[in-house]
């Protein structure tokens, strides 16, 4: 089977599928993606480049679509070229929404293209109204509105679609979503799982906690509202005032992935480093780690941390809990679909700094009762989100598309 | 022009809202009927300052022009984007007023209607969805004389940007037959009901004997045996026009008593300009040879105007590409008009050959010619296709039937959301 999957990103939401098959002697794997850093053994990059930048005089709802489309030619030109040497994959698996899979049907029109469907945006009851502190404006109604052309055009576009929650899935139109299957990425169970007694030492960032009992986590790939990151450092004050020994570590740039800037100019970690004072001592700010560094900081962790408004679920709370990690888990909709409050994690209140810290405190002072949760959370994981489970459901779902035994 | 038609309630006073760049557009009987029925008020946003209809409150939206280096692909979308924004200009003005309108019916695709969930998110949204765009297998690859390029298939790809919102946001739509409804994206198909906008059969019923007297074009055709007739909004490839002049052509010469009224402007309605900068008329004339006694173009032409020119047509032609059905080759129908249709897909859905009219290869000029001179040799023999005809106008696409199936369905909407 010849498969072509496409990202900008490398090897993004890909790597364990796309080396699954590269495998496999009979299939021929390709992946197109802009990201030059990186590769997977078996699998053949084509990097291609974006047709040109989008002018700053187009109208500003439509500046992120013309980068889409944009994207879509550049990819289109270069895979017109190989198509031109007689490559015409079998199926084509694209992440939907930034332009890759937009004209791939144009330019093979027989053959059957899987879109990943991560989000569709709505103004209201999901992700961007739902800070009171930051109400929409009709202006940012309609831009919502508008950043959805890109997925539409995919959704009508492709055989089958495939979003990692269910959540994640419901924000689609209804009329989509029986084109769309649940099937999660894939959490690497075997690589993480809990390290009873694990300390946190990283030697090359001279971070030695072997001696410390109590380990605060919280993972993000920025520092931002989207995932909490002002509350729960407001929750940091309470929870090193009122347990002395504790410790917190914070893994994540510091930059903002989703949702705006701060107007000053200033990141949210240096505003809430002025406005929260706290114990810089006991305060570890890692950075993004290597993947064995990042899985040694789950494995120590007494409590970890995960807030997020209603919008796209991260690995590291599916990670931390394969990890067998205590999750304080805000309680939004993302979140509940995996954690059960009392059984496998916590949930509390996302705009409360008070709360976060009392349930974090709670945890701390009575870590026997919570043996069981954590317990619950792995087996919750290698049940539902579990590589060994999903792959096998992704690799079926890929076959049945390339076949054409999905009707669109 | 809604005479005849009686409608006096719709169970309570309602506010409606009608959105169409044009005016009145397809809401040519709806709008007008609505306005007369007690307890409706009905409002209308418009880009066009002409046209008045009795009760209906015209507000007209004034959009923005795009700018020319946005990327050709998008420029639809800019302008569309654009006109929504004007309309929800136009209507946060009534909405401060206090008009909340119980429905919303607008037509997509031109962007007026974009962003109305987001100013009135409680009030349902019907849409009108004539066309959706297709690279393949609909109007824009079917005449071997337009082939598209790799750049033309992406730019129809992203054209469809602001109907996909509209079908995606509306709470139900309409598109006026099963062919254009076809088009949409499966997905949606449940969403969209097939409603005509309607014929109005009492304004176009036959009117057997009409001599076709226009004085204000100068044209007279008293005592012509043998008319045939030819209606578009203008003059082009999609429409059939190159092929029905060579048809005229070969008409001519095989029938000298023979005359050919084409309605329609000198102009491009939906196709490319010729590069030359030619009208499509032009060209046609240049390259054949026509005896232009018996050849009038009338230019546009006003209803009644219009209405007497099919009265009195032996044989109207309709040709068009797989594209959205013109009224016209309904009305024509409607008078009694046979009809040499062509034979794709928006026409067959209404005609079938030797029943209610007859099908020729649209690129066939020689078989258009035999088919409408069967017609005029024949007249027995059409004088029940033309009966037929009128038939299928009064039984699938009379006014009188489907006005009140769009008023019901704008009800339900009201009902189901309220």
């Amino acid at each position: 089977m010849k498969v072509l999957f496409l990202h900008t990103n490398f090897p993004a939401q890909f790597p364990h599928l796309s080396m699954a098959l590269a495998r496999d002697p009979r299939n021929q794997v390709i992946f197109a993606t802009t990201r030059e850093e990186g590769n997977l053994p078996g699998v053949h990059k084509l990097l291609f480049k974006k047709h040109r930048e989008p002018r700053p005089e187009t109208h500003n709802y439509l500046h992120s679509l013309e980068n889409v489309v944009l994207q879509g030619q550049g990819l289109y030109r270069s895979l017109a070229k190989l198509k031109a040497k007689g490559f015409v994959p079998d199926i084509i698996y694209g992440h939907a929404g930034w332009g890759l899979p937009t004209f791939m049907k144009d330019l093979y029109p027989n053959t059957p293209l899987m879109c990943l469907f991560e989000w569709f945006y709505h103004a209201h009851g999901t992700d961007a109204d739902f800070d009171p502190a930051t109400p929409l404006t009709p202006d940012d109604e309609c831009r919502i509105r508008i950043k959805n052309v890109p997925i539409l055009i995919d959704l009508y576009s492709c055989d089958c679609g495939i979003s990692p929650t269910y959540f994640q899935q419901s924000q689609f139109p209804p009329e989509f979503r029986r084109k769309i299957s649940v099937i999660h990425d894939g959490i690497d169970t075997d690589t993480i799982h809990p390290l009873p007694g694990a300390k946190l030492v990283i030697p090359e960032m001279n971070l030695d906690l072997s001696g410390v009992e109590e380990v605060v986590t919280y993972v993000a790939r920025g520092m931002e509202p989207y995932r909490g990151f002002p509350q729960f450092m407001e929750s940091v004050g309470h929870i090193l005032t009122a347990r002395p020994a504790c410790h917190v570590v914070i893994v994540g740039a510091d930059r903002v992935a989703y949702g705006r800037q701060l107007p000053d100019g200033k990141t949210y970690k240096q505003a809430m480093l002025e406005t929260v004072p706290l114990d810089m001592s006991r305060v570890h700010f890692t950075g993004l780690l290597p993947r064995n560094r990042y899985i040694q900081v789950l494995q120590a962790s007494t409590v970890h941390v995960y807030l997020t408004r209603p919008f796209v679920l991260s690995w590291s709370m599916l990670e931390a809990m394969a990890a067998g990690c205590l999750v304080v888990g805000s309680d939004t909709a993302p979140v509940r679909e995996v954690i059960e409050d009392g059984f496998n994690g916590r949930l509390v209140d996302f705009f409360s700094a008070q709360k976060i810290a009392d349930c974090v405190i709670d945890v701390l002072e009575n870590p026997r009762a919570t043996t069981a949760m954590r317990v619950r959370a792995r087996e919750a994981i290698q049940e539902r989100y579990a590589l060994r489970k999903m792959l096998p459901l992704q690799i079926a779902l890929l076959e049945k598309v390339a076949s054409g035994r999905v009707k669109p | 022009m809604t005479g005849g038609i009686n409608l006096t309630d719709v169970g309570g006073p309602m506010r409606i809202l009608f959105l169409h760049r044009s005016f009145p557009g397809q809401f040519r009987y709806l709008a007008p009927i609505l306005a007369q029925i007690k307890d409706i008020q009905v409002a209308f946003l418009t880009t066009w300052e002409t046209g008045e209809i009795p009760g209906v409150r015209k507000i007209v939206y004034r959009p923005q022009q795009g700018t020319p280096l946005t990327h050709g692909y998008l420029r639809g979308l800019e302008n569309s984007i654009n006109y929504g924004q004007a309309a929800y200009r136009e209507a946060s003005k009534l909405k401060r007023e206090g008009f909340i309108p119980d429905v919303i019916i607008g037509h997509s695709g031109w962007g007026s209607t974009l962003f109305m969930k987001d100013l009135f998110p409680k009030t349902p949204l019907i849409c009108h969805f004539e066309w959706f765009y297709r690279a393949h297998g609909s109007s824009l690859d079917f005449d071997p004389a337009f082939p598209l390029n790799a750049d033309n298939e992406a730019e129809i790809r992203i054209k469809n940007s602001s109907t996909l919102l509209d079908l995606a946001a509306c709470d139900g739509g309409i598109s006026p037959t099963i062919w254009q409804r076809h088009q949409f994206p499966r997905e949606f198909h449940s969403k969209i009901s097939v409603f005509h906008e309607g014929i109005h059969t009492r304004m176009f019923k036959p009117n057997p004997g009409t001599e076709l007297v226009l004085p204000h074009q100068g044209i007279d055709l008293t005592g012509a045996q043998e008319l045939v007739t030819y209606v578009a909004t203008g003059m082009e490839p999609l429409r059939g026009f190159p092929q029905f002049m060579e048809g005229v052509e070969l008409l001519q010469k095989r029938r000298p008593k023979c005359h050919v009224v084409v309605v329609g402007e000198d102009r491009v309605e939906y196709c490319n300009p010729l590069p030359e900068g030619k009208t499509y008329k032009q060209l046609a004339l240049e390259k054949g040879q026509f005896d232009l006694s018996r050849l009038h173009f009338t230019g546009r032409l006003s209803v009644e105007e219009y209405r007497r020119v099919l009265w009195a047509s032996s044989v109207h032609v309709y040709l068009t590409y797989p594209f959205i059905l013109s009224w016209s080759m309904l009305e024509a129908m409607s008078c009694g008009c046979l009809v040499v249709g062509s034979d794709t897909p928006p026409v067959r859905e209404v005609i079938e050959d030797n029943i209610n009219g007859r099908l020729v290869d649209f690129f066939s000029p020689g078989q258009l010619v035999a088919s409408i001179i069967e017609g005029l040799e024949d007249r027995d023999a059409t004088a029940r296709m033309r009966q037929n005809a009128r038939e299928t106008i009064l039984d699938r696409y009379d006014l009188q039937k489907l006005l009140p199936r769009q008023i019901a369905m704008l009800q339900q909407a009201v009902t189901r959301t309220g």
